[in-house]
């Protein structure tokens, strides 16, 4: 009986999902249209006027920068709930981390498994923060970046290292990073508001195209998310780890 | 669909990414299901690529090749501790 019913409410729901998706779909211009004058333009404004290489970092963090503030206080918020949901509860303890499940210890990780993670820890870093500080210049920016970054962190752990993992990414410079990122990014788009009187305007020389100083507030604003990307991501993933690792006690 | 804009190589890609969120859905052990869904994500991010998204592609290959399967699996870790005692 239940079943019956879990089954025509998917039906229902596919047709109606499915089917609008198929019915929009329709309308889509062809794979090999060209882009909409909307696009072009702000390819040429990235180009011409704000001495961008890549168009997309022009649009995150110049052209719409309204959105990308919102996207950097998302995941801030994000990082917090966490940290604040995982909190220690009354019947929960702290233990030294070990790897068992109940009394089942786990399989020991590989030696291969180990000495690649080791070997990856520095160059993931390493590409990481060269995706943050060339966001302006090619594929990449302060998000992605911040992601790699933190995997490095993760590769540590992997390679058989919490405690090194632990003691590489302190909380309190963790939320110290995240809180200069996400409040120097608000900072370098309210400070436009007093240089030419609009939120978030390009107020720095935006210099030659191609070159690592350039782009004006663009490459500014990319390694700041790349902060608070790299130490929200992190928080979180230590919050996760810690909560698997070390924390006991029954979850209500 | 070929000839109309859509390459070959887009096409098999296509294919594929077809083919691993079939083994996302029918993975059944969640810890598996994770690395099925991570691969899943890295087809989708070779897709973006061929179809000239080389920034989309990098934050797919990342957000669902290494922070979610990780999330999943640190909480699978989790729930399975509270299991086993």
């Amino acid at each position: 009986m239940a079943e019956r019913v879990r089954i025509a409410t998917f039906l229902v729901a596919l047709g109606v999902v499915g089917g609008g998706l198929g019915w929009a779909m329709l309308d889509l211009p062809p794979v090999d249209a060209t882009a909409a004058d909307y696009g072009l333009r702000m390819i040429d404004i990235a180009v011409e006027q704000r001495q961008t290489a890549n168009a997309v970092a022009a649009v995150l963090f110049d052209l719409r920068l309204m959105d990308t503030l919102g996207e950097v206080f998302a995941l801030f918020a994000g990082a917090v709930s966490v940290q604040m949901l995982l909190r220690e509860m009354e019947q929960e303890h702290t233990t030294t981390p070990d790897d068992r499940v109940g009394d089942r210890p786990v399989a020991a990780t590989s030696d291969a498994m180990r000495i690649a993670a080791a070997r990856l820890v520095a160059p993931a870093a390493l590409i990481g923060i060269a995706i943050i500080v060339r966001g302006h210049l090619s594929v990449g920016g302060g998000f992605q970046g911040g992601v790699l970054v933190a995997a490095a962190a993760v590769l540590v752990y992997v390679a058989g290292r919490y405690r090194q993992m632990t003691r590489l990414l302190p909380h309190q410079v963790l939320d110290a990073g995240e809180t200069v990122g996400a409040a120097g990014f608000a900072g370098v788009a309210l400070v436009g508001v007093v240089v030419t009187g609009a939120l978030g305007a390009n107020y720095l020389p935006t210099g030659a195209l191609g070159s690592l100083l350039s782009a004006g507030t663009i490459p500014v604003l990319s390694v700041l998310v790349g902060l608070e990307a790299t130490a929200a991501v992190a928080l979180i993933v230590a919050e996760y780890a810690r909560q698997a690792l070390q924390v006991e006690g029954d979850v209500e | 669909m070929v000839g109309d804009g859509v390459t070959l190589l887009q096409s098999l890609i296509l294919i594929l990414v077809a083919a691993a969120g079939w083994a996302v859905v029918t993975t059944r052990n969640p810890a598996r299901q994770a690395m099925t869904y991570g691969f899943y994500g890295l087809t989708l991010a070779v897709l973006f690529l061929t179809f000239h998204a080389p920034g989309v592609a990098l934050s797919q290959a990342l957000v669902s090749g290494v922070a979610v399967p990780l999330l999943l699996l640190f909480a699978i870790g989790r729930v399975r501790k509270d299991d086993h005692g």
